[in-house]
């Protein structure tokens, strides 16, 4: 193995030579530059695999032989190795980046800069003498001041400045501290000193630690004394943020590792403090700015905050060290990956990014995967980094930490999605400036996005067991039609439909999707609403081709993940999967990224209720779903109170609901239907699978003054009846359809909330109807967007003549939305309203009554605008739907009817299902009717032939009755002997709930979405105060240095 | 009872009850007569209106849908009377009340007007969606009121059973829900007064300004169609109060003359009042009516 001092030594030595190369020419420059990167990233690489499975020991270097006082003493192990790893892997990336914009003149010099740069970072990884890592300090500071200066920007060379500034004042503190250590333990070995250090006097031991602290916090850029950095990222060349994230950072990180060892236990808290507030800090503030270099500023400080959280807490044996260095090597990779791709754009404000990356390969798709790295989604390292450190947070019953950790997590979504939201948007006006990323642009972010996208997989297998075959085959098809996007969108949803069968027939086998069981009829609803979303994609149209399908098999995927979960952590990343996939579907419709962006905002903030509840259960010792019915106490109460809340944000109940709507009309018009059929539902299998099983008898806290379970029962009548009104004022179809979504969701939550077979055979027969008869609502509109390219209802009218398969199938649709018998809609309605009376629940039972009323408005509106009325002049040629999208509705159809006609068909499966988890039976079947545990009886076949008989007499009737009629023109009505106008002025279509309107008027104001605003425009507000306190100015900053070190000397433990 | 005795006598109670609902079609045109001081046509006007429509010579269609709009309007209307029990423990005029509960008529209420409504649709007169639209919006609001009721009735049985809530009405007048749960009653019988569409809730068909409404573009043939499905969902539904509100019926003749009772306050309260406009309705019925159905559940749940 080669000797790791030559990590030193060899980048050191080459690096003054790097001008003389550049006179022999650039390629010479470059190559030299390059090799000595490969070599000393060669040299730390041959050492990892010993390492990692322990046959070689840690190596212990002391200079010049001797020991510890006079020499210096190096170490390199295990963590040491991966940050040189880290450390080489970005400079190469770097000199990939920044040598295209270097010209022969300057290769050599900026090369020299950048192998200081990493010949600093390796010393500062692998000293272990303090005053050695206090010269490496300086030497990586030299470097920075030199290569950001370097930069042509007149506002790089200030920010290199102001750093050199407030680096002087940490220097200082520095010295000061390390002098004095000196004295106190008469040695400099970081080996032997944290052992000798207890023995100083504690008074002065104090002020030591102080000046430690305070230089350490400096070269941390930790709030308040962050400002230079935050000038740096904003004036810097990314590239070279980029070198410095993956060098210097990590080896400051590493070097604050080692000395702190030195602080006493008291110190902890102040240490755990300083980096959490710079966590949520860092974040809240990055919320307000509009500039993302200096976005990525923020969050570097963010995430350097959060691993100084974690330092004493690693200290302590309370997380587990490889925990933080997930988090670690997740920043490293996301955030240069980021910033490489920020240096390809030259603005600096978020406008400059508009419809980024749409032209050339590649560019989006790896800044989407920085971002979901770096927010900490799965199956990215960073989550399973995250989920190991809040898991041992709630060991350690350290519930206020995890909060402000998921509150700074949650800030970050809000600004990441915000700038991707920008990114996605698509500005035509922009297209011929809009720079190319090129080859050598993305060499870095495709490395290190891959490196990130392995050893998150590498973890997902650690961490949760191999996903069964069946999910693997489905997100395989999905990588694989992301390389291949381009292709046409029948082959694209082909491909996928084969995958998804070819699962469903694996799984079919292996019995996983018994439709008794919860898991099996969820993998049943995910694997059938799949197959029919791709079976409509060979139609072609909106949210069939490009990166949808490859996205839509991931989701897929996740969610077949998430159905077949049995630990908490197995739900929670199938979860977490599903959130990012969906969202980044949702992205793609035309106007679909700013509604994205406010729903990966509101699935951000429902993960984390999600998260939290979990935690309040593995802190009470349980980490499978089957063990939170084991809870008891405050556990139980906080984690069903979390839970709950997580799920209801994320199936939009009322008060949450203003996502849904932006969400579910601009996604893609093909995938609308799962989002409604399926996605929705998923809150409801949480509801199943995990808060309600704690709510089964453990909530004995809470059950004396107001019933949970009636209280949630109530939310959901609330929502299913708010949202049937707001469905009735909407002009867009879409937008429509998404409302009332979101009500029938509602109705779900009701007959969960019940938690009696009858309420629970209710909730799930719903479950099913409404993926068939939403979807099919969802498709046909579809079709008829894609054939009228509108989604204005009044804009339409009359198209019962030029699709009348689309009419049929909305008519199906509505009849079984409103649950007019004979269709399921009614039976589903019966076993609810049964299930009410039963539980006593009398003014739910009076609201969801009213509500599915009120329903008919909309559902008439919906019918008549778009297909009965007047034809319009520019309609007379539309043609009916593809053969892919016609047949994808005839089996809904059939779906439909089939429930109408035999509703035994689900009710036996889900009979045997609630009988499993109640004990209990929800119905008998006699003959073909149902009857309830009360006795209640209906006969839905019967009530279908009693129909069937009577329409057909009384059609019989009205022919034989009647004169054969005469077909008449459209205009051809009774007008007063007047000329009827043209069809747009005969439609009455527009504001049709006019007389609603003018009676609701006070009810329907936008409250919810008013109160959002305001806190978005109040708390915005709030931060950009605090962000004030960056000033820009050096005296400042300085001045903040040392107002740190009063505070830590009035407050902190030395006082 | 046979599946054929039992057809058999349900077609003589659809045929009886059928003429009945013509019958009191030609009164109530009678009674506003004299109230308004005309003189009125015959009783038995609605036969000859019936038979006149019924053979005129010519027809038009609009479309499919337009056609089978008087055929749901149809079948809403016969189904829904053969769901009522009508005479109490007589199961020759129980029809087929066993398919399902009150929920089922309830809910079956809304099928012929939904299709009907979908047929006037597509005649394409804008005189048609106006007045559905005007019709749906009073619809929604009158049934808070009536669920209102019908949940405190139900609350009281713990059943959507029927025959159960007219069993529990038994043993004397001060029994029927009508003197026992009053405030659910009052309110169930405002929301009658929007269910059949008399002033002052007659804007939907609003004579004088959008002609006929809905029907607008409906004649002849269709027309008589809608005569027969209206006439049965009349007295479907009016049984339906009787059974509810009146204790039901244990005879032919006390089912007839509930019926004309039930009937007939719609129609005097039709004979003063001023029609409301639409959102009017509607903010009635979810002011009074609507706190009344509201007071009426809580007493009896309380009790």
């Amino acid at each position: 193995m080669v000797n790791p001092i030559l990590l030193v030594a060899v980048p050191l030595g080459v690096g003054f030579l790097l001008p003389l190369f550049g006179k022999l020419g650039r390629p010479v420059a470059v190559a030299v530059h390059g090799a000595t990167i490969l070599f000393t990233t060669a040299v730390a690489a041959l050492w990892l695999p010993g390492l990692i499975d322990g046959s070689t020991a840690p190596l212990d270097i002391t200079t010049g032989g001797w020991s510890a006082p006079i020499g210096i003493t190096l170490r390199f192990g295990l963590p040491e190795a991966v940050l040189c790893v880290l450390a080489g892997l970005t400079a190469l990336a770097s000199l990939a980046a920044l040598t295209p914009r270097e010209d022969a003149e300057t290769v050599g010099r900026s090369g020299l800069l950048q192998l200081l740069v990493l010949t600093g970072a390796f010393g500062l990884i692998m000293t272990r003498d303090l005053f050695n890592l206090y010269v490496f300090l300086e030497i990586s500071s030299i470097g920075t001041y030199a290569i950001v200066a370097f930069g042509r920007d007149d506002s790089a060379l200030e920010a290199g400045f102001k750093y050199m500034l407030i680096g002087a004042a940490a220097s200082t503190f520095l010295l000061v501290a390390i002098a004095y250590l000196y004295k106190l333990t008469g040695t400099l070995s970081l080996v032997n000193m944290p052992g000798l250090v207890h023995t100083a006097p504690a008074g002065a031991l104090a002020i030591v630690m102080l000046f430690l602290l305070a230089g350490m916090a400096i070269e941390l850029k930790l709030i308040p004394v962050n400002g230079p950095a935050l000038d740096l990222y904003d004036g810097a060349e990314p590239g070279v943020m980029a070198l410095l994230t993956g060098a210097t950072v990590n080896g400051v990180l590493f070097a604050f590792w080692k000395v702190s060892a030195l602080f006493p236990q008291a110190w902890y808290p102040v240490l755990m403090t300083m980096g959490m507030i710079t966590f949520t800090g860092g974040n809240l503030m990055a919320t307000m700015q509009d500039r993302p270099r200096r976005m990525l500023g923020y969050s570097s400080s963010a995430q350097l905050g959060l691993l100084v959280f974690l330092v004493p807490l690693v200290r302590t044996g309370a997380v587990p060290m490889l925990a933080a260095g997930l988090l670690l090597i997740n920043h490293t990779l996301a955030k240069s990956a980021l910033l490489w791709l920020a240096g390809v754009i030259p603005g600096k404000t978020l406008d400059d990014w508009t419809g980024a990356f749409r032209s050339g390969f590649g560019g989006r798709v790896l800044l989407a995967a920085g971002i979901l790295a770096i927010t900490g989604l799965p199956p990215f390292p960073g989550f399973w980094g995250k989920w190991t450190v809040v898991t041992s947070l709630a060991h350690a019953g350290m519930n206020g930490w995890i909060t402000a950790l998921l509150l700074g997590s949650l800030f970050e979504f809000i600004y990441y999605y915000r700038w991707y939201q920008r990114v996605q948007t698509e500005d035509d006006s922009r297209t011929a400036a809009r720079p190319v990323a090129g080859l050598w642009d993305l060499f870095g972010p495709a490395l290190f996005g891959l490196g990130g996208l392995v050893l998150g997989l590498v973890w997902t297998v650690r961490m949760t067991g191999t996903p069964t075959e069946a999910v693997i085959v489905i997100a395989a098809v999905g990588l694989v039609l992301l390389l291949v996007k381009n292709l046409p969108a029948l082959v694209l949803n082909l491909a996928g439909l084969l995958g998804v069968v070819a699962a469903a027939l694996w799984l079919g086998r292996t019995g996983a999707l018994a439709p008794d069981t919860l898991p099996g009829l969820f993998q049943l609803l995910i694997l059938g609403g799949g197959a029919l979303v791709l079976l409509a994609g060979l139609s072609g149209g909106s949210g069939a081709s490009g990166s949808v399908p490859g996205l839509f098999m991931i989701l897929v995927s996740s969610l077949l993940m998430l159905a077949r979960a049995e630990t908490l952590l197995q739900f929670f990343a199938g979860w977490e999967i599903m959130t990012w996939s969906s969202y980044l579907i949702i992205g793609h419709g035309r106007r679909g990224p700013k509604p994205a962006s406010i729903y990966m905002v509101f699935s951000g903030a429902a993960g984390f209720l999600v998260l939290g509840g979990m935690m309040a259960a593995i802190g009470a010792g349980q980490t499978t779903l089957a063990g939170l019915g084991m809870l008891t106490g405050s556990a139980a109460v906080w984690a069903w109170t979390l839970l709950g809340l997580g799920f209801l944000v994320k199936s939009a109940a009322v008060g949450a609901h203003v996502w849904a709507p932006g969400a579910y009309s601009e996604s893609p018009d093909l995938f609308t239907p799962f989002l409604s059929g399926v996605i929705s539902k998923i809150p409801m299998f949480g509801f199943m699978v995990a808060a309600l099983r704690i709510a089964a008898g453990n909530l004995a806290l809470v059950t004396d003054g107001l019933d949970p379970l009636w209280l949630l029962g109530a939310v959901g009548a609330v929502t299913a009846f708010g949202m049937t009104l707001l469905a009735v004022f909407q002009e867009d179809a879409k937008k429509l359809l998404a409302y009332s979504s979101v009500g029938q969701v509602g109705y779900i939550v009701v007959g969960l909330a019940i938690l009696s077979p009858l309420g629970w055979t209710a909730a799930l027969f719903h479950v099913v109807h409404h993926l068939l008869f939403k979807g099919l609502l969802f498709f046909a509109i579809a079709g008829v967007i894609m054939r009228t390219g509108t989604r204005t209802m009044y804009e339409m009218g009359g198209l019962i003549k030029k699709m009348p398969l689309s009419f049929i199938s909305t008519l199906i649709g509505i009849i079984a939305l409103s649950g007019v018998p004979p269709l399921a809609g009614f039976t589903g309605k019966w076993l609810l309203y049964q299930a009410l009376l039963a539980k006593g629940w009398y003014f739910i039972l009076v609201l969801v009554m009213f509500a599915s009323v009120v329903a008919f408005v909309y559902l008439f509106r919906l019918i008549h605008t778009v297909f009965l009325g007047q034809l319009k002049p520019q309609h007379r040629t539309v043609r009916e739907v593809p053969l892919p999208l016609a047949v994808t509705q005839v089996l809904m159809i059939i779906g439909t009817m089939a429930l109408a006609v035999y509703p035994q068909v689900l009710l036996r499966p889900l009979d045997a299902l609630v009988r499993g988890q109640f004990q209990a039976a929800a119905l008998t079947f006699d003959g073909t009717a149902l009857v309830t545990a009360t006795g209640a009886t209906f006969n839905p076949t019967h009530m279908m032939v009693l129909v069937v008989i009577l329409f057909v007499l009384m059609a019989l009737g009205l022919l034989v009755l009647g004169p054969w009629p005469r077909k008449v023109g459209q205009l051809d009505i009774g007008f007063a002997g007047e000329l009827p106008p043209p069809p747009q002025e005969l439609h009455y279509a527009a504001n049709f709930a006019q007389p609603y309107r003018r009676a609701w008027a006070h009810l329907v104001q936008p409250r919810v979405m008013r109160f959002w605003n305001a806190v978005a425009d109040g708390g915005g507000g709030a931060v950009d105060l605090l962000r004030r306190m960056y000033s820009g100015n050096g005296q400042t900053y300085v001045m903040y240095a040392v107002l740190l070190v009063a505070v830590l000397a009035l407050l902190g433990p030395g006082r | 009872m046979d599946l054929a005795s039992r057809i058999g006598w349900t077609l003589l109670s659809f045929f009886v009850a059928l003429n009945y609902g013509f019958v009191i079609n030609g009164i109530i045109r009678k009674v506003m007569a004299r109230i308004q001081g005309r003189f009125g046509p015959p009783v038995w006007q609605p036969y000859i209106d019936l038979g006149k429509m019924a053979f005129q010579r010519n027809s038009i269609s609009h479309g499919i849908m337009f056609w089978l709009g008087p055929v749901f309007r149809a079948v809403g209307g016969v189904g829904l009377y053969l769901l009522m029990p009508v005479v109490m423990g007589d199961p020759r005029l129980y029809a087929f009340t066993d398919m399902g509960d009150l929920l089922l008529m309830m809910y079956f209420m809304f099928f012929g007007s939904l299709g009907m409504a979908l047929g006037a649709g597509e005649g394409g007169h804008p005189h048609s969606p106006i007045g559905i639209s005007r019709g749906l919006s009073q619809m929604t609001a009158y049934e808070l009121p009536f669920i209102l009721a019908v949940v405190a009735l139900v609350a009281q049985t713990r059943s959507f059973d029927v025959t159960a809530i007219m069993a529990a009405q038994q043993g004397g007048v001060l029994h029927w829900n009508l003197f026992a749960n009053p405030l659910s009653s009052i309110a169930a019988f405002i929301a009658l007064l929007g269910m059949n569409m008399y002033a002052p809730f007659n804007i939907v068909g609003a004579p004088t300004e959008i002609p006929v409404g809905p029907m607008t573009e409906y004649h002849n043939a269709y027309i008589s169609f809608m005569m027969v499905g209206r006439s049965a969902f009349a007295i479907a539904k009016t049984v339906l109060f009787m059974n509810l509100f009146l204790g039901g019926a244990h005879s032919v003749i006390e089912a007839v003359v509930k019926i004309f009772a039930i009937y007939f306050w719609t129609v005097f309260v039709g004979a003063v009042f001023m029609r409301f406009r639409a959102e009017q309705s509607v903010r009635f019925f979810l002011r009074w009516p609507a706190a009344l159905g509201v007071a009426g559940l809580a007493l009896s749940l309380w009790r």
